[in-house]
């Protein structure tokens, strides 16, 4: 076989041309948000709606067992910070998809949903940092609120699947 | 008089020693999602780990030799060397989950952020290693362990329903949401936290530290079996708590701090403050376990010299392993990586280990040359192949377990 010009060999070559063009389409994709398929969706939807019911439900938990007095030093915002870190990542796990086109009318009631839980989140782990035992009440209150909601979508969610 | 309180130590710190990062987030993570259903993997774990742990003691009773000291002498150097990468690489592993199991906990004590804590850990788990003598070392954080008994006391105070639970427990009853796929990745992740490979390793590496002799072998076999099974029923604790408070609110366990909560809703501050010494003990006293182990294993298959009984600059190449293995552990905790995610993968991956850990140990006890007539009899060997048909099962299933649930999510 003659020696390409570069000093390859053709096959070579061609190997290496496959492979970078391979890794060209794999870094374009990579760059895209990642679009699965009803299934997929649906699976991804029902993971998300499931780890931010457990997220809000500690929530609600940690600042109700606060307002007790349960708690040593500052653990219940150990708890709230954690949680909150989880339901944003719970949050994003969806939001960062691109929704197939069946998904697309439920696609802002189920992000909006999430965004709304991470931010009552949120709202628990700052009235619960600063001491301030109205706002915690007034927490309390939110969190079952959209506990609420997010038992709804994630029973309707399960029946689907 | 002397006697009866060294065995009564032995017991008592075999109780507070048992549970260690891997069995409190498991057990929480298992009972708040499928309640008490997996209550038997937690008593077939426990009574392996009696079995194997017994075998080992009496071997290093009966040697003056750890058991894996024996295993290349024994299997061959081929054999031995596969031996030591596939249990140490999982006890490496859990040393990781453990040193960022100590930051957590005293993350929930003071505040501070745990990536800033794991240097300061690191230091003194290695300080420990270096200076503190075995004894005190095992005996203080054994006793302190004993703070989880909390969880005994804060499932009694909760006042469940205990014929649901029991319910949940005989007829192994699995929540209806739950997949049964699931439920089994989490049987054999369960299974993996009570049989951790590092606990025969310490146990009679611990046992030549502390000169065990033949005459030793029945206050060892009080110890496993009265110790261990009481350390498993604070396993059950944990599980029951989570199964009683966290389950019926759909709480699935991600955080330390979420493993405490039932304490702090049944015994209030100073059950959550007694809880977090319990953290903090267990977690502590299984990093120097596994810590040692990783440094055991090494020194034993090259035939260096190895224990904390030996001046540092006699087992020079030990120490260098122990400072080695540190490094590497806050070296992997600084990158930010969940130490709830390392404990989750350590335990799954030391179930995949466990046939290379507990194998050798049941050849070499059966060994006459070694053991005459305290090798194996048929009770032991029985009980010994049962479980070990059992562990390559566990063996076998964990990796497409994993993956099939997704680290079973």
């Amino acid at each position: 076989m003659a020696p390409h010009r570069f000093g390859y060999t053709g096959d070579v070559a061609k190997r290496l041309a496959g492979a970078l063009v391979g890794a060209v389409l794999l870094a374009s994709t990579g760059c895209r948000p990642s679009a699965p398929d009803q299934q997929g969706w649906q699976s991804a939807a029902e993971q998300a709606v499931t780890d931010m019911v457990s997220e809000v439900a500690t929530s609600r938990l940690t600042v109700r067992q606060g307002l007790l007095h349960r708690f040593v030093g500052r653990y219940s915002v150990v708890v709230l910070t954690y949680s909150e870190e989880a339901a944003g990542k719970a949050a994003d796990s969806v939001s960062t998809l691109q929704p197939p086109p069946a998904a697309r009318p439920s696609y802002d009631a189920l992000t909006g949903l999430l965004s709304d839980a991470t931010e009552a989140i949120s709202s628990a782990r700052i009235a619960v940092g600063a001491g301030d035992a109205e706002q915690a009440r007034q927490a309390v209150t939110e969190l079952s609120q959209v506990l609420a909601k997010l038992r709804v979508l994630a029973d309707r969610l399960q029946a689907a699947t | 008089m002397k006697k009866f309180f060294a065995v009564a130590l032995g017991i008592l710190t075999a109780i507070g020693g048992f549970v260690d990062i891997g069995d409190l987030v498991t057990n929480a993570q298992v009972g708040a999602r499928f309640g008490l259903s997996l209550a038997w993997v937690v008593i077939v774990g426990v009574l392996g780990i009696c079995v194997f742990a017994e075998m080992s003691g009496r071997v290093a009773a009966v040697s003056g030799r750890a058991t894996f000291d024996l295993v290349r002498e024994r299997l061959g150097p081929r054999m031995g060397l596969i031996n030591l990468l596939g249990s140490m690489a999982v006890t490496l592993l859990t040393f990781i989950a453990e040193i960022g199991g100590v930051a957590l906990s005293l993350e929930l004590v003071s505040s501070v952020n745990e990536l800033l804590l794991v240097p300061f850990v690191a230091f003194l788990v290695w300080a420990v290693l270096w200076r503190a003598r075995f004894s005190v070392m095992e005996n203080v954080l054994g006793l302190l362990g004993l703070a989880l008994l909390v969880y005994v006391v804060a499932l009694w105070k909760l006042g469940p329903n205990w014929s649901d639970l029991a319910h949940q427990w005989v007829a192994v009853a699995k929540p209806g949401d739950e997949d049964w796929m699931t439920w089994c990745y989490y049987a054999v992740a369960l299974f993996g936290a009570a049989m951790t490979p590092y606990e025969v390793f310490f146990f009679s590496s611990g046992g030549v530290e502390e000169k065990w002799r033949p005459q030793d072998i029945a206050t060892m076999r009080t110890n496993v079996f009265i110790g261990f099974p009481l350390g498993g029923l604070l396993s059950l604790s944990i599980a029951g708590c989570a199964a009683v408070v966290l389950g019926p609110l759909d709480i699935t366990v991600d955080s330390l701090g979420q493993v405490a909560l039932p304490v702090a809703v049944a015994l209030g501050k100073v059950g959550l403050a007694v809880a977090l010494v319990g953290f903090v003990a267990a977690t502590f006293g299984a990093a120097c376990e596994t810590g040692l182990s990783v440094g055991y294993s090494i020194a034993q298959y090259f035939g260096w010299q190895w224990g904390k009984y030996v001046r540092p600059d006699v087992a020079a190449r030990f120490h260098l392993v122990l400072v080695l293995s540190t490094l590497l552990a806050v070296g992997v905790l600084m990158t930010t990586v969940d130490p709830i995610l390392v404990t989750e993968a350590s335990v799954v991956f030391s179930a995949v280990a466990l046939p290379l850990t507990y194998f050798p140990i049941l050849v070499v006890a059966n060994d006459q040359d070694y053991m005459g007539t305290h090798a194996n009899g048929r009770l032991a060997n029985g009980l010994g192949t049962f479980f070990l048909v059992v562990i390559v099962v566990a063996a076998l299933a964990a990796i497409p377990l994993m993956a099939l649930t997704r680290m079973g999510s």
